[in-house]
Parts: C-alpha cells; sequence; structure tokens
C-alpha cells in the first residue's frame, strides 16, 4: 500500500514540473509587467525601467527565469513581484489557508449530500424523489457558479434586513472585529462567514457528482453478485452498505479528484462575489499587472492541490477496491 | 444452393430494416426531455441571431427611457442609461453561443484526433501524449485562461476567448476518444483494413473517428455547455468580451449589483445562460442514450 502510495507520487512529479513550466512561460510570455510603467505619462526614466527588468529578471530568457524562479521557491524563496514590496510566499500561504478551508468543507458538503441522494434515487429509482433531484441537478449543473453565489448573497442580504439583525454573512472571510475575538468567538466568525460561499461552491459539484453516484449505484444493483448476497440471506441493509455502496463509491472517487481544479476555479469566482481576499483575490491581483512569480506561485500551488488530491484518491481505490491493494 | 429455399421471406419480418442513424434518430426522437430541449435551443438561437433583425432597438441604441421595469415596450427593461435590455441579451446571447460553439469546435477537433492518435498506436507515443493531457488537466482552467486573456491577447476578440477556452479544453474530449478507439482498434474491420494495405492517417480518419462518432458527438455537446459557462465565468472576471461589445455573462457582471434594485438586468442574462446550458445538457443526455446500443426499450 505504501510503494503504491510512492509510486503514484513519483509519477506525479514529473506531470506537476512541465505543468509548472507551461503556467510559467505562458504568463510570463503573454504579457509585459513594465507596461505601465513604460506608458506611463510623464514617461519613466530609462535607468528605472532598467532596474525594474533587472529586479524582475526580464533581461534573462525564459528557461532561465524560470530555473531561477523554481530553485527559489524549493528554498522558500517565491522571488520578486512586479509590486516591490509584495512578499509572494506570504501571501500565497495566507491566501491558500482561507480559500482551502472554503474548498475543503464544500467539497465535503458536496460529497455527503451527492452519495445520500445518489443512493435514495438509485434504490427507489423513478420515485418522485427520484425525478425531483434529478431535476434540480440538471438546473445546478447548468447554473454559472457566480451566478448562484450572487443570488445567495442577495438572498441573505434580504433576509438581514427583514429581520434586522445579521443572520448570514455576505462580506469577507471573517469579521472586521476578527483579532479582538475570543478563540471561540473565532471559530463562529469562520463558520459563519463559511455559510454561504460553502453553498454555493457545493451545488455546482453535487449536482454533477449525484448524478455519477446514482449511476454507479443502478450498476451495481443490477448486478450477479448483489443478487447472490441476497441469496444468501443477507439483510438488506447490510448488502446496500457493503455490498454496493462500498463498490459504487469507486467512480465517484475517480470524478471527484478530476474536478479538484474546476473546484479551485469556482473558489476564485465565488471569492470574487463574496468579498473574500483568499486565492481568488490573489490571483486576479497577479494577473492584472502580469506578475509571473506571482501567477506561477499560484498555479504551481493549484498542481500541487490537484495532484495531491489525486494521490488520496489512488489511495482510497486500494481501501475500496481489495484486488488493486494486492496488485 | 438448398438454402435458397430456407432463405426467410420478407414476410417474415415483421421489424422494419433501419440503417444506424434512423436507429439512433428513433431513439433520440423517444426522449421527451432532450426533443423539448432541442426545440427551446433552437428558439434560443432563434431569438439571439433572428431577433435582432426583427427588433425595434439594437444593443447599441441609446433610448429615452431610463431604468424602466419590463413592459411592452421593453419586455426586459432598461438599464440606466437607457439600453434596451431584451436587444443587449439578444446580442450577448449571440457572442455567447458563438464563443461556446467554437470552444466545442476546436476542442472537440483536436481532442478527438489526440484521442485517436495515442489509443491507435499505444505504446511510448500513447503515454507521452496522455501524461501531456495530465500535465493540461493540473492547471485550474478559468486561472489558466484568466492569466492569458487578461493580458489582452489577441486583442480580447472573441476568437480570442474561443481559443483559449478551446485549447484547455481538449483534454477532456481526448481521454474519451482513447477510451473507445482502445476497444475499435482490437475488433476485426481495422485489422480488415490494414491486411488491405490501410495506413494509420487512413484508418483514423476513415475508420476510427468515423466509428467513434457516437461518443465524440456526445462529449461535444456537452463541452458546448461547458463553453458557455467558461466563456461567462471569464467574462464575469472582466477578462471575458469587453465592452462596448457583450456577453451573457459580461452582462450578468456589470449588472450584479443591480440584483436588489433593479433585478431584471441580473436576472434576464443570467436565466438565458442557465437555459442554453440546460437544453444542451439535456439534448447530451438523449444522444448519449440514442448512441447506446445496449438501449433495448426503443426496439419494439
Amino acid at each position: 500500500m505504501f510503494a503504491y502510495v510512492v509510486r503514484r507520487l513519483a509519477a506525479a512529479i514529473p506531470v506537476l514540473l512541465v505543468a509548472s513550466f507551461l503556467a510559467y512561460a505562458l504568463v510570463a510570455l503573454s504579457g509585459d509587467p513594465l507596461e505601465p510603467l513604460k506608458l506611463r505619462n510623464p514617461p519613466a526614466p530609462p535607468r528605472t525601467i532598467e532596474l525594474e527588468t533587472q529586479r524582475l529578471g526580464l533581461d534573462h530568457n525564459i528557461f532561465v527565469r524560470y530555473w531561477d524562479w523554481l530553485w527559489g521557491v524549493l528554498h522558500g524563496d517565491f522571488g520578486q513581484s512586479v509590486q516591490s514590496n509584495y512578499n509572494i510566499g506570504a501571501n500565497l500561504g495566507r491566501s491558500a489557508t482561507v480559500t482551502l478551508r472554503l474548498v475543503l468543507v464544500a467539497m465535503l458538503l458536496a460529497l455527503v449530500l451527492a452519495i445520500l441522494t445518489g443512493v435514495l434515487s438509485a434504490v427507489r429509482q423513478y420515485s418522485r424523489f427520484d425525478y425531483a433531484t434529478t431535476f434540480a441537478g440538471f438546473v445546478f449543473l447548468a447554473m454559472p457558479s457566480f451566478w448562484i453565489a450572487i443570488v445567495l448573497k442577495d438572498l441573505a442580504v434580504r433576509y438581514n434586513r427583514a429581520s434586522g439583525t445579521t443572520v448570514f454573512y455576505t462580506i469577507g472571510e471573517t469579521s472586521q472585529n476578527y483579532e479582538s475575538l475570543s478563540a471561540a468567538g473565532k471559530f463562529a466568525d469562520v463558520a459563519g462567514h463559511l455559510v454561504l460561499p460553502t453553498i454555493a461552491l457545493a451545488l455546482i459539484s453535487y449536482a454533477a457528482w449525484s448524478r455519477y453516484q446514482r449511476a454507479a449505484m443502478l450498476e451495481v444493483l443490477n448486478s450477479d453478485y448483489v443478487r447472490l448476497a441476497r441469496a444468501k440471506g443477507l439483510t438488506w441493509r447490510k448488502v446496500l452498505v457493503k455490498h454496493v455502496l462500498r463498490t459504487a463509491l469507486i467512480p465517484l472517487v475517480t470524478v471527484t479528484a478530476l474536478d479538484i481544479a474546476a473546484i479551485l476555479g469556482g473558489a476564485v469566482i465565488t471569492e470574487t462575489v463574496f468579498n473574500w481576499n483568499g486565492l481568488g483575490r490573489m490571483l486576479l491581483n497577479g494577473v492584472a499587472r502580469a506578475d509571473t512569480n506571482a501567477v506561477a506561485a499560484w498555479l504551481l500551488l493549484a498542481g500541487l492541490v490537484v495532484i495531491a488530491f489525486n494521490v488520496i484518491a489512488d489511495s482510497l481505490y486500494a481501501v475500496l477496491d481489495p484486488r488493486i491493494r494486492h496488485e | 444452393m438448398s438454402d435458397t429455399a430456407a432463405r426467410p421471406t420478407a414476410e417474415t419480418f415483421t421489424v422494419r430494416e433501419r440503417t444506424q442513424s434512423q436507429l439512433v434518430l428513433r431513439r433520440f426522437l423517444r426522449h421527451r426531455a432532450a426533443v423539448t430541449s432541442l426545440v427551446l435551443f433552437v428558439v434560443v438561437a432563434l431569438f439571439a441571431y433572428v431577433g435582432p433583425l426583427l427588433w425595434k432597438y439594437s444593443y447599441t441604441d441609446i433610448t429615452d427611457d431610463l431604468s424602466q421595469p419590463p413592459s411592452l415596450g421593453h419586455p426586459f427593461g432598461t438599464d440606466l442609461i437607457g439600453h434596451d435590455t431584451m436587444a443587449q441579451v439578444m446580442r450577448g446571447t449571440q457572442q455567447s453561443l458563438k464563443i461556446a460553439l467554437a470552444i466545442a469546435l476546436i476542442g472537440t477537433v483536436l481532442g478527438a484526433l489526440w484521442g485517436a492518435i495515442a489509443g491507435l498506436y499505444r505504446g511510448k507515443l500513447d503515454f507521452l501524449m496522455m501524461r501531456i493531457v495530465d500535465v493540461v488537466l493540473t492547471l485550474p482552467t478559468i486561472a489558466v485562461a484568466a492569466a492569458v486573456a487578461a493580458q489582452g491577447v489577441g486583442g480580447s476578440q472573441w476568437w480570442s476567448i474561443a481559443v483559449i477556452l478551446g485549447a484547455l479544453t481538449w483534454p477532456y474530449v481526448s481521454r474519451v476518444v482513447r477510451g473507445v478507439v482502445l476497444s475499435l482498434r482490437e475488433q476485426e474491420f481495422i485489422e480488415a483494413a490494414r491486411a488491405l494495405g490501410a495506413g494509420n492517417a487512413r484508418i483514423i480518419l476513415r475508420h476510427l473517428l468515423p466509428n467513434a462518432l457516437g461518443a465524440i458527438i456526445v462529449v461535444a455537446t456537452l463541452t458546448i455547455a461547458t463553453g458557455i459557462l467558461g466563456e461567462a465565468a471569464l467574462s464575469f472576471l472582466g477578462v471575458g468580451v469587453q465592452a462596448p461589445d457583450t456577453s451573457l455573462g459580461l452582462l450578468v457582471s456589470i449588472n450584479r449589483d443591480a440584483v436588489n434594485t433593479r433585478p431584471w438586468l441580473f436576472y434576464f442574462p443570467g436565466l438565458l445562460i442557465i437555459l442554453i446550458a440546460l437544453t444542451i445538457n439535456f439534448v447530451g443526455d438523449g444522444l448519449r442514450d440514442a448512441f447506446d446500443p445496449k438501449q433495448t426499450r426503443v426496439r419494439q
């Protein structure tokens, strides 16, 4: 099992390196960070432009720049930002803690809901519950994530206004007075701010995942070994949990791991709607300034998260499917 | 020959002979949600492309009616400076549909060829090609697209957005097509084509891709839906379609603060996005069932 995970991890490292180079080159070649300086009126002195070029390493070719950047990152130095007083590493760490808690909670919520509805609608196929959740799933799947987020936010603002108290937090990842709160107060504050963005982000994944779970359940339910398990005299509940659900979770693990990159993208959008200061704002700020080192660091982190989840998924296969374990 | 007498005459068959495409069409037409969706989608497309020819306002017209709620004169209302929202939504739908179709076209052609080549050749080439797919799938589409589009590559034209998103969509298609090709390549008709001296290019273009067409059409349909949502997301982040032109995503984005005070500005373009993505997904679902030969319930 351990060797299996290590092997998967080793296979992922070249993919991550190529992806990070590709990301670095794309950002570096698509824009010039010194353009605002060059177009400034009155024009910036040539000496300033020269110094900035040297500070950002723009006078080297793309391979040298990437290598210097990668070497720095491996030693904990994320390089110079276009904004001279901006610490990329510190900001990436802070933004990541903010955003990853949103991503993880949303994924957990989406998974629990998807498994519950997937199982129920497969067991009661063509029931009213099945039709209702199928239709709802299609509608959620067709909704842009920012649209759901804006509608939820509007409903919450209306509710707050009608009730005269702040029941739902609609702005930011914490309150203004966060630092002065007690430990329990901080936890409640973070949880309160998480509610709406989590629902907005979870709904989209839930829609797709519940469809997959339903299809997988139906396929397993109609298989011979389930009929055999029933014929042996096992209770329905035991068959469902130990024989059907366990096997039917395998496709869901695959899709979840495949969707991680899309969920990170969705988090960028959800955060924008709720004015969070997380990875979303960091990316958009970096992108607007053609800040190669910052955006490349962002994409490297995203790639790491995606690969981490793929390795977790691979290990979960081994847990769910004994054939893989004994390979 | 003696079996001439045993050969069944036309009358003994109760099932009429049908070609593959006739069967697919029949199965599709029995899928009520898919057919309804196809009709709705055609209505939306007519609204977007024929509507502007008939409607009295253009999306650039500025009328004297400011911030009007929906009425007979302006079915979708007007915005703060007097644009007719229905004319804007028509133009937005046009641009969004055009971009989504281009994304689907680029993604499908590239992905189908990539997947077919990898699946046919197997071995080292397949390994290398699929690792490249992994590389692209490792990066969040929206983040990479935003990073490239923000610099105004291609002058922020509609096709530059389509090219960027299409270039990030093909890996999904290639995985599906490779899977189908892997099973097709083992079948006898490929062996027969080889025996007749067909080269790899001919086998891919004349034998593998046509036989994988069902899977390709289904995944292409679903790509249109993700294309619509991708364009909307990019425009929402401010790096997609730029004013004075417009798209459904841009309309939702610029009217997001009006959701409470002038909801018609926010809800109409948003509902159009949902309607397009929803109908296309249902059509894709219907096509999937129609192309699935295991589907037996319609053979009556």
